[in-house]
Formats: structure tokens, sequence, C-alpha cells
């Protein structure tokens, strides 16, 4: 595909790699919406171009580094990225996973984020496993003024919650949408009575069906190497790309009557209905299913 | 919904593998005239064909595994009966799922040693192959061509019997029902070729064998049918990129 005409989708930061993943005078290429863009650290600033047809560096947009990553726009985006105070308290490691390329849905990839009820069966061993399988009542909400979906009150029993984690624990997390790619979770943390570890994903959808999901943890955990972290957090994702990638249809229907959901999958229904009062299309399912289904 | 409602042969039976193929618990992915299907048999022994997706958030059931007479999803663990029924939802231990909750099924049979199935409405049961007192099953194989090549193929294949008398010199072929071709030789022998249009692309062929064989004989005869087979695999697929070559230069 060509450059999307999604303007929902244009008018947004995206993440497109932590800044570590792009050397300083070195151009790095990738791909936005379905353009084929140019990253490249000028200094201390980083900067995007449109890449022609022949490869050539076009039009330049917008770009700033946050979090340890670079973010960049195709358009006017309206707001900034999400806020993240977290990023400036003591004691905490931000550990960059890296990207990893997923042919799905950006908002399949999500969607998924958000979900409980599949740690059972997916992860099962680590973040859950039968028998305990319930996803009990929890709360879901679009906040004001920022337009973020928060989902709070969410407890579940879990093996093993983190790399840091000694035997089981009910985890009690809290679920962030800032925008319609961009997700980050606050996780009761296993090590520091009280507080929160974050693990985010920032989407990166070089089309409708292929994204490079860049992840990263925001967390207290002074014994765990980088390794062991990393190792962690990729073996829980690729868990769940195994999902990601066999999902049909490939793009996420927002009509209610597509797909059956239970009380559980509240915050599932919230974002597809926060995403249809946006207007967004891009990576939504809007085609004939019969075509989808050959 | 998937009705398939324009697909030529989405009122016919296919076959779409060897019974003996499909063990109890076992869960396969279906491929026919362009459109996903499961199979999976319970642990009852009857097999079920539904729509590759689950109702809920759209995963591959062929992925999923068999829970006693039930097929679990692989992500979240929703339990349908052998009727496509939701009958459990581990998020919600107590609830009861609604009627509508319900994986869409197709016709699945099982005769003469395969497993058949259609998109659409069939009239009647499976192709008839009772003129056979014995059918064995041998092998399936995919083959990178339309499944019109592989028919062409078919009509002219030829085969060594493995039983002895059959000369093997003269060979004619019939086409019974769609899908069917029995290729005869001179003595008898048949072998029958269940033709499974999985897309534009890619055809199965299962093969059965009709030879009159003892039960200690049988894997001798599948080894027979299954090197058979791979040649009909090669040569229809070299042979058809030959003619396809010539027809592009012509």
């Amino acid at each position: 595909m060509t450059k999307t005409t999604d303007n929902v989708a244009l008018n947004d930061w995206q993440a497109v790699g932590d800044v570590d993943e792009i050397t300083s005078g070195k151009r790095r290429n990738t791909r936005l919406l379905g353009q084929d863009i140019i990253v490249e650290m000028d200094g201390e600033r980083a900067r995007m171009f449109e890449a022609n047809a022949d490869g050539g560096m076009g039009a330049e947009h917008p770009a700033q580094i946050l979090y340890g990553y670079v973010w960049v726009t195709l358009g006017t985006p309206a707001k900034p990225p999400l806020d993240m105070p977290e990023f400036k308290e003591d004691g905490r490691r931000l550990v960059s996973c890296g990207a990893v390329t997923v042919r799905a849905s950006a908002l399949r990839i999500v969607e998924n984020f958000l979900d409980m009820s599949h740690f059972p069966y997916v992860h099962t061993g680590i973040l859950g496993e039968e028998p305990v399988t319930e996803v009990t009542d929890y709360r879901f909400e679009v906040r004001q003024p920022d337009d973020e979906i928060w989902a709070t009150d969410c407890n579940f029993f879990q093996p093993q919650a983190a790399a840091s984690a000694d035997g089981g624990q009910v985890s009690e997390y809290m679920y962030r949408v800032s925008s319609p790619f961009v997700s980050v979770l606050y996780k009761t943390c296993p090590v520091v009575e009280g507080a929160w570890d974050l693990v985010g994903i920032f989407v990166q959808p070089r089309d409708e069906g292929v994204c490079d999901v860049h992840t990263f943890m925001l967390v207290f955990d002074d014994t765990s190497t980088y390794t062991d972290l990393v190792h962690f957090q990729h073996e829980i994702f690729m868990q769940d790309r195994s999902i990601l990638e066999n999902q049909r249809p490939t793009g996420l229907p927002l009509s209610p009557k597509r797909e059956s959901a239970i009380k559980a999958d509240g915050s599932s229904m919230l974002y597809r209905r926060w995403l249809r009062q946006k207007g967004l299309t891009f990576g939504t399912y809007q085609g004939d299913e019969e075509t989808e289904a050959a | 919904m998937e009705n398939g409602k324009s697909i030529t042969g989405k009122d016919t039976w296919y076959a779409i593998g060897g019974s003996s193929s499909l063990g109890a618990g076992d869960v396969q992915p279906v491929h026919l005239l362009g459109i996903e299907r499961v199979v999976w048999r319970d642990n009852g022994g009857e097999s079920h064909v539904w729509h590759n997706r689950c109702i809920h958030r759209g995963m591959r059931l062929q992925y999923g595994f068999v829970d006693g007479d039930r097929l679990a999803c692989r992500y979240h663990g929703w339990r349908f009966a052998s009727d496509g029924k939701c009958a459990y939802i581990p998020a919600h231990p107590d609830m009861t799922p609604p009627d509508d909750f319900c994986v869409p099924s197709s016709p699945a049979a099982e005769a003469t040693g395969l497993i058949w199935t259609s998109i659409g409405t069939p009239d009647g049961p499976p192709p008839d192959l009772s003129e056979f007192d014995a059918l064995t099953f041998c092998r399936s194989v995919a083959i990178n061509c339309p499944s019109s090549e592989v028919e062409a193929a078919a009509a002219q294949a030829q085969f060594v019997p493995f039983t002895a008398g059959n000369t093997g010199n003269a060979i004619s072929s019939r086409h019974p029902a769609p899908g069917v071709t029995i290729v005869e030789a001179d003595g008898g022998e048949a072998l029958v070729l269940a033709i499974q249009p999985a897309s534009a692309t890619k055809t199965h062929v299962h093969i059965l064998s009709a030879a009159s064989v003892a039960d200690t004989d049988i894997p001798a005869l599948r080894r027979h049918f299954s090197a058979w087979g791979r040649q009909f695999r090669w040569k229809t697929e070299n042979g058809a990129r030959t003619s396809r070559a010539e027809s592009e230069t012509a």
C-alpha cells in the first residue's frame, strides 16, 4: 500500500525505534502507515523524511526524542505523546526490548495487550494457569481531558508475574491506552511494596497488517540482568505473536456485532467504541468477510 | 458469513483427508476452494468440520485443543461442544454462554476411509464407491497446481498394479463424481483419486487403492502407492510448468 489517507492515524505521534538503534550519521530506513521513511540522528536531534521511490530523501516531517525513543509523525498531531512521569523517578530501570515484527493489525496488538483472560492459555505457567482463570470485575473508562482509556482494579493470579517474582501472586494491573497504537500497563511490583512496574508497547504500523512493536519495561529490579529482563519480555511477546498472526479477519472489527464479547472484554469493547468515535479506519476490518476468509 | 455464494463447487462433497490421518483429539486446518475450515475428532471418535475462526476474537481454531468431546480455542480457552455451541468460558466460570455463541459448522461425513466435507449444502451423501469390495487409504499428496491441471493429469495417469496378475498395460480412467477419478488397470485393479481443490494454486490428492490384499500386505500396499503419489506430484507439477511455458511462448 501507499501512505494511508486516514487522518486519525496520520495526525498522531508514533515511536519508530529506540535512540540506541539509530546510529548518529547513519540513515535508518523503515516504514510507517504505508510510507517508506528515513530516520536519522543529527547530533542530539532526530529527523525524519519520507523516502522517495528512488530511495532519496523527500519531505521532512516532525521528529522528537522522548522516553529513549524517536517519535515521528506524518501529519499534524493535536497533542504530544503520552505523559509518563514515572520516567523521572529514581531507582527505575528502563529496559528497551527492541522491535519485533508482527504480521497483524496494530489494533489487534493493542487489544491483546489489554486482555487478561488469555493469560492461562497463551502464557501458561507464567502469567496464568488453569484452574484459576476467572477475570473478576474491573473498572474501565475514558479519562478527560487527555482522552485516554484507563482500566483499573484488574486482578489476576499469576504463577510467575515478572522476571523477579518468586512464586505465585495475585497481580494488580492498571491499563492505559493513550492513543490508538500506544499502550502502557502498570503492574504490582514484586520487589518494592506499593510501587508499580511499567510495561509498554509503542506499535509502529508499517502497513495495515504488519507492525514493528517496540516494547519497554520501566521497573524496580536490581537483581535481574538486562538479558534476563529482555528474555522474559520476549518469551511473553513471542507467545502473543503466535496468536496475533492467526486472528481472522486481520483487521479489527469495530462493530460490536462482529465478534462475541463477554464482561471480561469490557476494556476491549471500550477501545473499539473509542476508535469508532475517532473515525479511525487504518487497521480496522472493513471488507467482506467471505474474501477475508479465503 | 462465509456462505461461498459465488464459488464453483461449493455444494460438492470433497474428500479432505484419510480418516486414519485424524486421530481422536487431533485438530487440523482444512483449505477447500480457497476457504479455511478446521477439522477435529472428539474423544468419542466423531469428526467435525467447522469454520476456522473463534467467534470471540477471530483466532484460528486449528491451533486449539480437544478437551473430551469439546474443542477449546487456544486464545482464551473457550470450550465448544460438538454442535458448535459454546459450553464454557473460563474467564467467567459460572456463566452460561448464550445460545448464539456458536461456531458455524460445515457438513462432515466419513466414508470409504476418507473424511468428506463441503463449503455449502450438498445434496445427498458423499460419492458412492461401494462398487469396490475393499478400499485402502494410502496417502495424501499436496500438489502446487490448480485442480483442473490435476484432474487432467489424473485422467492420463498410469500405474503399476500392486497385485500379481494385473499387468497395468492397458489403463482406463473414469470420473464418476466431481472430485473423484478412478483409474483402472488391465486385470481390474483400481486406484481411486479423491481430488480436493484447496485453493486456486494448490490441490490435495487422496489416494485409495482397491487392490484386494491380506491385512499383512497393507503396509507394502501403502508404500507402493505412496511412492506412486510422489511421482504423480512430480509429473503433474513439471508437466503443468512445461505446458504453461509452451503456451506463453506460442
